[in-house]
């Protein structure tokens, strides 16, 4: 059925494999135009594998992609044009400055010298780095570099921004500046952004996510939708013994008690969960730690979805 | 295209200026060599047969050229590695203006790093006793220009496929060492046993030796050496080998 937006990527079937092991299979997403969309997964989903496809650096195996309206098979060279790429480990030349590194940038998408300089001013100025432009990039926090490397990938104008794991090896509080300043570009020009990440809580501000796991995909669609899929509120109660109370609780009937280390999940059959709240502080207060009213996270749905918590994922330790 | 390899190579040569050790390790090391061993066996082969002790440093003197343009061009290869590593390579890759500018960037900036080296040790040539006047230095510029090139290609080569430059390394002591040193450098191919001798005529780096030691040989108002326009074809044929061998690698996509 054909939809009456546009769509900046559209993927369908996309599978690949290095030599005989499977490494994606059967992606199927739609990035629509101006929206920003999440690959999250946990490391060694299959995430980079993905976004390497789809910033043309890997060749297109099964399935078919369009970015901004063309086949990325059959024209992979007018697609570059098209994003802006912001790869995982840095890619500029920590020897040259700042405005060296984007004069070279400039220079390899075939920009011409003024146009060029005032393009180099104008994306200085947007990431807040126009003071910068004559340091050398090793002499510049971790941070910062983000910040080069971003006004570099803007520097061409693309329409799709795509950025993998774009705030690896940032504490918090330099991730949370990056994520403003990025909402704050979008804002201003007509940008798609994609983005992969291995962090819960930075899927949420995306329009869509997709949820990967070995290399499949095991949910997708708006994340509120996705949250709204996995059943209502609930209430978390802290405890030092939480399977003899879960058993107390589940006594009362038309309750659903399950216990976790360290806590016990309620889920009220009936009604909503805020009051449930209340009550159960009123009449177990006095074995209880805490008592938190709880909306589910992607982390559960990752949980209902595979089966295993988000941070053991395998091949990790 | 040409935009981007002229920024590309301009990125190399940039690179190099700004790495101080680079510019003296590159620039003192053939240098060092050429004076030691010009001194030492200049002597030994003094006691061994007639020759004067000039006469060696003049000798070795092609080959410490010939040494810093392998050198450079092997080492401004090298980066490849790096730019691959570090995530440098993966944001031209993704550029629209592909492999080819990529490809003629690093040969081209590898090259005139090679032959800027070299002129600067042709400068002190009237100390080997050796006097090129401008006809021969303009032949000299072509020949070498053309030889780092054909050198940078084969670095590009052997580095584009490797990801760590420890390996790169190994191949450099395996086959660049023995290439130069098998090329007329260190030891004419007169005195040596047969086999060397077979060896050193399939070596095409013996023929670039040959030239530039014709041109440095050609005193003012001398003709130019008789078999220089036969090793300069071999030069440049090799070259453009290397050169397409190089294009046919890179255009493959992984």
């Amino acid at each position: 059925m054909a939809t009456a937006s546009l769509a900046a990527v559209e993927a369908e079937g996309v599978g690949y494999a290095y030599g005989r092991k499977r490494v994606l299979d059967n992606i199927t997403f739609r990035l629509e135009e101006g929206g920003m969309f999440c690959i999250l997964g946990p490391n060694g989903s299959g995430k980079t594998t993905l976004f390497k496809i789809l910033s043309t650096i890997f060749a297109l195996q099964d399935g078919e992609i369009s970015i901004a309206g063309r086949s990325l098979r059959e024209f992979p060279t007018p697609i570059r044009r098209k994003i802006g790429v912001l790869f995982q480990n840095p890619a500029v030349d920590m020897k040259l400055t700042v405005r060296e590194n984007l004069r070279h940038h400039g220079h390899l998408y075939g920009l011409e010298s003024h146009d060029l300089e005032k393009r180099i001013n104008k994306n200085l100025e947007a990431l807040g780095i126009e003071d910068r432009g004559g340091d050398y990039v090793e002499s510049l926090s971790g941070g910062l570099r983000r910040r080069v490397e971003i006004a570099k990938a803007l520097l061409t104008r693309p329409s799709i921004l795509l950025m993998d794991e774009p705030t690896t090896g940032l504490d918090p509080a330099i991730r949370a500046e990056l994520w403003s300043i990025i909402s704050g570009i979008r804002n201003t020009r007509k940008l798609s952004v994609l983005f992969t990440t291995h962090l819960l809580e930075e899927a949420e501000p995306a329009d869509e996510i997709l949820l990967l796991d070995q290399g499949r995909s095991v949910a997708s669609g708006p994340v509120a939708e996705l949250r709204s899929s996995l059943g209502k509120e609930y209430v978390r109660l802290g405890s030092y013994q939480p399977k003899k109370l879960a058993a107390k609780i589940r006594r009362e009937g038309e309750i659903e008690a399950t216990a976790e280390p360290a806590s016990v999940k309620v889920v009220p059959v009936r009604g909503v969960a805020a009051p449930l709240a209340i009550r159960l502080w009123r009449q177990y207060g006095k074995e209880v730690t805490s008592v938190t009213l709880c909306r589910p996270t992607l982390e559960d749905l990752f949980i209902q979805k595979t089966g295993r918590p988000w941070s053991s994922s395998p091949g990790e330790i | 295209m040409l935009r981007a390899a002229y920024s590309l190579a301009l990125r190399e040569i940039m690179r190099f200026l700004r790495q101080k050790n680079r510019v003296i390790g590159a620039l003192a090391t053939p240098v060092l060599f050429w004076f030691l061993l010009g001194s030492g066996v200049g002597n030994s082969l003094v006691q061994a047969g007639s020759r004067d002790r000039l006469d060696y440093l003049s000798y070795f003197f092609p080959g410490i050229i010939l040494m810093i343009i392998l050198f450079t061009a092997i080492f401004s290869t090298v980066s490849i590695i790096e730019d691959r590593k570090e995530g440098f390579l993966q944001g031209v890759l993704v550029a629209p203006s592909g492999w080819a500018a990529i490809l003629f960037g690093k040969l081209m900036g590898g090259a005139i790093l090679a032959v800027l080296q070299a002129l600067t040790v042709v400068l002190v040539a009237p100390y080997a006793d050796h006097h090129p006047d401008l006809r021969v230095l303009a032949y000299l510029v072509a020949v070498m220009s053309v030889l780092a090139v054909g050198l940078t290609a084969l670095g590009f080569l052997l580095a584009w496929p490797m990801d760590s430059t420890q390996g790169f390394h190994a191949v450099i002591n395996l086959l660049f060492v023995p290439l130069w040193l098998l090329s007329g450098a260190l030891f004419p191919p007169g005195g040596s046993a047969e086999w060397v001798r077979v060896l050193m005529r399939f070596n095409p780096l013996s023929y670039a030796h040959n030239a530039l030691q014709g041109l440095l040989a050609t005193k003012p108002g001398m003709p130019l050496p008789a078999d220089l326009s036969q090793d300069f074809s071999i030069v440049i044929a090799v070259t453009l080998v290397l050169v397409m061998a190089c294009a046919f690698q890179v255009s493959r996509r992984s």
